[in-house]
C-alpha cells in the first residue's frame, strides 16, 4: 500500500500519467454536443426513418447502414449522416450490390475532416 | 436610502452539492460588508439550509411560504444577521414543498422588495424543475456555481441554456472547490478548458478550503475569516458584482513538503524535462 502510493507519486511526479483532466475535457466535449443538440432518441429514430424514406425515392440504399452523428466542427455543431448505396436506379452505372458505393450525405458544408475524431458523438440507434 | 431598485441575482447550479448555499451566504455577506443593504432568500423549500450556513436557524419565526400566503408581512419574515446590520435572510419553509411558491408569486415579492435593497440574492434549489424556475423568475442576472468535474460542468451547461432561454443575460460562472495542485498535475480540468466548453465568463475561482467546513460548523460565513483562501475569493467576487473592476486573479498553489520535493527533483532534471 505504501509502496503503491510511492510509485504513483513518482509516476505522477515525472509526468508519466495524470492527464485525467484532459480526458474529462474530451469526454465533456462530446457529451455537451449531444446534450445541446436536444435531439431525443425517439426523434432521432423518426428522423432516420424520414431520411431513409426521402433518399429511397432517388437511390436504393442499404437501410441498415444508416449512421447519424452530431459532430463538433470548430465553433459549430454539424449533423453528419453516412449511408451506403446499394444500387442506383435507372442509372447507367452498373453496380454490384455486393460491393456498395459509400455515399456521404451532409447537412452542412463544408465537409468535416473525418480523420479528425476530436468531437463526434455516435448516435446509432439500438439494433 | 437609495431609491433605485436593487439587483436580483439568482445563484444556481443544476447539480446539487457544488456549493450554492455556501456561495449565496458568502457573497451576500461580503456584499453587505461592503455597505450594501442585502437580502438573501432561500427558495429550497423543504430542504432549507441557508439559515444554518448563516447561523440564523434559531431566529426563524416566519418563512417564505408564509410571506407568499400573506400569513405575515415580508419584513416580519426577514431575519437580521447577527454581525451585519444591513444583511437579512428570508428562510425557506421546511415542512412544505416546491409547489408552495409559484414563479409569479416570487416575481411579485421581489418587485415589492427591490426598492429597499441594493441586492437580493436568491439561493436556488438543485435541479431544473419548478423550484429552479421559481428561483429564476425574479432574477435580473444569474450566477452559476460549478465544481471542475464532468458531472457538474455538464449540469452547469444545461442550466446556462435554461437561463438564456428565460431571456436573461448569459450567466457568469463561479468555479468552486478548485484545486490548483491537481490542475497543475493535469488531473483537473483547467479554468480555460471549462470556460471554453461552456462559453461563459468567469466571475471567480474559489479554492477548495477546509475553512468552509469550520465556518459552516460555526454558522459564520467564511468571508469573515480574513486570511482564508475561499473567504478572500468570495470577497473578490462580491467586489466584482458590486461593480469594481478587478484584474483576474489566478489561484496560488501552496506547495506542501512533497510538492517542494518534487519541484526540487524536477529542477535537478534540468531543461530536458521542459522539452
Amino acid at each position: 500500500m505504501m509502496l503503491e502510493n510511492l510509485v504513483a507519486f513518482f509516476r505522477r511526479s515525472f509526468g508519466q500519467i495524470g492527464a485525467s483532466g484532459e480526458a474529462a475535457r474530451n469526454r465533456l466535449q462530446l457529451v455537451l454536443v449531444h446534450d445541446r443538440s436536444g435531439l431525443s432518441n425517439d426523434n432521432l429514430n423518426l428522423m432516420k426513418n424520414d431520411l431513409v424514406e426521402v433518399i429511397s425515392k432517388y437511390l436504393t440504399i442499404d437501410q441498415d447502414s444508416l449512421e447519424v452523428e452530431v459532430q463538433r466542427s470548430g465553433d459549430s455543431v454539424i449533423l453528419v449522416t453516412n449511408i451506403q448505396i446499394a444500387g442506383i436506379e435507372r442509372g447507367p452505372i452498373k453496380t454490384d450490390p455486393q460491393d456498395p458505393i459509400d455515399l456521404e450525405a451532409e447537412s452542412i458544408l463544408p465537409v468535416p475532416d473525418h480523420g479528425e475524431e476530436d468531437a463526434s458523438v455516435s448516435m446509432k440507434s439500438p439494433e | 436610502m437609495d431609491q433605485t431598485p436593487g439587483t436580483v441575482i439568482v445563484v444556481t447550479s443544476g447539480k446539487g452539492g457544488v456549493g450554492k448555499t455556501t456561495t449565496t451566504a458568502n457573497i451576500g455577506t461580503a456584499l453587505a460588508l461592503r455597505g450594501n443593504r442585502v437580502l438573501v432568500i432561500d427558495t429550497d423549500i423543504g430542504l432549507r439550509n441557508l439559515d444554518v450556513v448563516m447561523g440564523l436557524e434559531n431566529r426563524i419565526v416566519y418563512d417564505l411560504v408564509q410571506v407568499i400566503e400573506e400569513v405575515c408581512m415580508p419584513n416580519q419574515a426577514m431575519i437580521r444577521d447577527r454581525n451585519i446590520k444591513s444583511l437579512f435572510l428570508i428562510p425557506a419553509a421546511q415542512t412544505r414543498d416546491k409547489s408552495a411558491v409559484t414563479a409569479e408569486q416570487m416575481q411579485e415579492l421581489c418587485e415589492k422588495l427591490k426598492p429597499d435593497f441594493e441586492y437580493i440574492l436568491i439561493d436556488s434549489p438543485a435541479g431544473i424543475e419548478q423550484g429552479f424556475h421559481t428561483a429564476l423568475a425574479p432574477a435580473d442576472r444569474a450566477v452559476v456555481v460549478a465544481t471542475p468535474e464532468v458531472s457538474s460542468i455538464r449540469d452547469a451547461d444545461r442550466v446556462i441554456g435554461l437561463v438564456e432561454a428565460a431571456t436573461l443575460p448569459t450567466p457568469d460562472l463561479i468555479l468552486n472547490r478548485v484545486r490548483p495542485g491537481l490542475i497543475r498535475h493535469g488531473d483537473m480540468m483547467s479554468t480555460e478548458d471549462i470556460l471554453s466548453l461552456l462559453s461563459v465568463n468567469l466571475l471567480g475561482l474559489v479554492p477548495e478550503d477546509e475553512n468552509i467546513v469550520i465556518s459552516t460548523n460555526r454558522g459564520i460565513p467564511v468571508v469573515h475569516e480574513t486570511r482564508s483562501g475561499s473567504g478572500t475569493a468570495f470577497r473578490r467576487i462580491a467586489a466584482i458584482l458590486d461593480g469594481e473592476d478587478l484584474p483576474f486573479l489566478e489561484l496560488e498553489h501552496n506547495p506542501g513538503i512533497f510538492n517542494r520535493l518534487r519541484n526540487f527533483i524536477r529542477l535537478g532534471k534540468g531543461p530536458k524535462n521542459d522539452a
